[in-house]
């Protein structure tokens, strides 16, 4: 059964959270600050985290580099009532495989643990467009890595549909390829998002007052 | 200081003497000629008075050192020429010097003559004039010049867009000047009642320096005062939105998930949106009326009225003007129809703004239709749908299958109007 870890600031969201998906996955360990999410992921070292984006201490991302700090692989899911495009890009660019909202149903929730644990990426539509958007213009300036810096057509296409509330199986079923090859372009989008520093991004961060 | 600040002399109006030469310029009845700093070697009047006379610029710049040497008025006068000629601005692309109409020889004679007749008047108010005054007087002038020029105004917001080096040099320059005046002066006249005048010149380093730095410093408080008051503001709004989001926020989305009262969840989920709009749309840069906030209203309206939850995602923005309404008013139908009949538990609606046209793409999951086989009513909807787009120059496309949901593809190609999310944003 997938190990999970709960962070959140919420005692009635965990509660809730848990009753949710209790019986499929196997929740180890809860925290409700920065500090206390990096001890109890250290120690226990889940498959999954669950993760607010606001935290008392500190946000999200904080976690997510204090569990690298400390050298412990897991996987996270940013889980959020926040739907503000610079908390989300932000927590994904730390290292979350993945976005959900917690209006998510559970089934889907779990779904979405389950596809975190494998190492796949999850992206809900409204985290699709968030990507697109940074990712807008497409400009050809070739300063830096150019193939971090440009979605290719195809992953533009996954992302798309995905923006248009699509599952991996319909992406996969209207583009005629595997749901596989959907996993890799949605996990290579995710890595160019974390990994490019292109100026496109630069930009976007910059018009909606990120830096 | 003020009270001296207010009394300074009033930059001069942008619009009509940094762009050039009006014909209405009260200065043109004279015929002063525009002066460059680029052209020349110190502000540029020797350049801008050569031209003007037609001779070259080496002996109005000769003139002028002599002056100098003679008790200082040649830089009294440089100064007033510059303080005159700078009215007029800095177009000398389009300036015509006045016509000529007497030989060069002669012109170069005539200004000689001139600048002689000068030097001659000089020793004659000697007398009167002491250069342990002109000398003071004019570094001093200089340094109130050079203190209160406004530097560079944008000719559109009349703000105040002089880099802060060029404010540094400007500063620099002037307190130079003003401390050469002083030493001038003490140097000068030291021989004379020296108490008094130690004293009075002490006063007047003091005040110089006041005069000097108070258009600045009064410039940098106010500027200082309302960055402080806007980021106490917006720090403000930051706790509270941090603060509701926390608590109310994440109240209603348990509320949606966990009630099995339909008007409850509903309710949760409208007042969610209304407050998430309020709580992002100052941080997110949304256009306040753009395409985006037209069409989640248009979709949180739909939303409402038919009780079904509307996931609207919106890539790029564009303003909100009367060639984006067909594509609106036909997403609008698309939804209110997928709300409607499809019977599906949410709605996906996304669109994005790329380049010379809008998608928008309005999804469900419902019981969907056989295209070939629909009643009469969903007919005129569709065709109400396409005809509207088609109106407009765009195209309706519409899938479905009974089952398998229904998808409408909405495409409108924009003539023109820059993207919003386009704004040129200054790169370093």
């Amino acid at each position: 059964m997938i190990r999970v870890v709960l962070v959140d600031d919420h005692s009635l969201v965990r509660a809730g959270v848990k009753s949710e998906i209790g019986d499929a996955v196997q929740v180890v360990g809860e925290a409700d600050d920065v500090d206390g999410a990096i001890d109890v992921i250290t120690a226990l070292k889940p498959d999954v985290v669950l993760l607010d984006v606001h935290l008392p201490g500190g946000d999200g991302p904080a976690v997510i580099e204090g569990v690298k700090a400390a050298d412990v692989e897991t996987c996270f899911l940013a889980l959020s009532v926040s739907d503000a495009a610079e908390d989300v890009i932000a927590v994904i660019r730390a290292g979350a495989r993945g976005y959900v909202t917690k209006a998510i149903a559970s089934d889907d929730l779990i779904d979405a643990i389950t596809r975190i644990a494998a190492g796949d990426a999850v992206f809900s539509p409204r985290l699709a467009g968030f990507v697109l958007d940074a990712f807008a213009g497409q400009m050809t300036v070739a300063e830096v890595d150019p193939e971090l810096d440009l979605l290719t057509n195809r992953e533009q296409e996954v992302l798309r549909l995905l923006a248009r509330g699509y599952t991996y199986k319909d992406v996969a079923a209207r583009l005629t390829i595997s749901v596989k090859t959907v996993e890799t372009h949605a996990s290579s989008v995710l890595r160019k998002l974390q990994l490019s520093n292109r100026n496109e991004l630069t930009r976007w961060a910059a018009h909606r007052r990120l830096i | 200081m003020e009270g001296v600040t207010s009394t300074a002399p009033a930059p001069p109006p942008a619009a009509s003497s940094r762009s050039g030469a009006s014909s209405a310029h009260p200065l043109d009845v004279w015929q002063v000629p525009p002066v460059h700093p680029d052209e020349g070697l110190v502000l540029g009047v020797a350049a801008g008075l050569s031209r003007e006379v037609g001779i070259d610029a080496v002996y109005v710049r000769v003139s002028f050192v002599v002056l100098a040497v003679a008790g200082g008025w040649g830089v009294g006068l440089y100064v007033l020429a510059w303080l005159i000629m700078r009215q007029r601005g800095v177009a000398i692309e389009s300036y015509v010097p006045r016509a000529k109409a007497i030989s060069a020889r002669n012109r170069h004679i005539g200004f000689n003559a001139v600048a002689l007749g000068l030097l001659l008047l000089t020793t004659v108010f000697d007398g009167a004039f002491q250069p342990a005054l002109v000398w003071p007087v004019a570094l001093v002038g200089a340094a109130f010049a050079i203190a209160f020029d406004r530097g560079q105004l944008d000719p559109r917001t009349l703000t105040d867009v002089t880099d802060s080096r060029n404010v540094q040099v400007r500063l620099a320059a002037g307190l130079a000047l003003l401390l050469a005046g002083v030493v001038a002066a003490v140097a000068l006249n030291f021989s004379l009642w020296q108490a008094l005048r130690s004293v009075i010149i002490a006063g007047l380093v003091v005040a110089g320096a006041a005069v000097l730095l108070a258009p600045l410093l009064s410039r940098l408080g106010n500027e200082l005062l309302s960055e402080r008051r806007l980021r106490i503001r917006s720090e403000e709004r930051a706790e509270m939105a941090a603060h509701l989001h926390d608590s109310v926020l994440q109240t209603l989305a348990l509320i949606q998930k966990r009630s099995d009262d339909v008007g409850v969840v509903n309710l949760a989920r409208r007042q969610e949106r209304e407050l998430r709009t309020w709580l992002f749309e100052d941080k997110s840069g949304r256009e306040s009326l753009g395409f985006r906030m037209t069409l989640e209203a248009a979709m949180a309206e739909v939303e409402d009225l038919h009780e079904v939850p509307i996931e609207v995602i919106v890539v790029g923005d564009r303003p909100a003007d009367a060639e984006i309404e067909a594509i609106l008013g036909a997403s609008r139908e698309a939804a209110t129809n997928a709300a409607r009949h499809s019977g599906s538990p949410r709605i996906d609606v996304f669109a994005e703004i790329r380049g010379d046209q809008i998608e928008v793409f309005v999804r469900d999951q419902g019981t969907g239709f056989d295209p070939d086989e629909i009643d009469q009513d969903r007919a005129g909807i569709r065709d109400s749908i396409r005809g509207r787009m088609e109106r407009h120059g765009g195209t309706a496309v519409i899938f479905s299958r009974p089952g398998a949901g229904t998808e409408v593809e909405l495409t409108l190609p924009l003539t023109v109007g820059p993207e919003v999310a386009d704004v040129p944003v200054e790169r370093f």
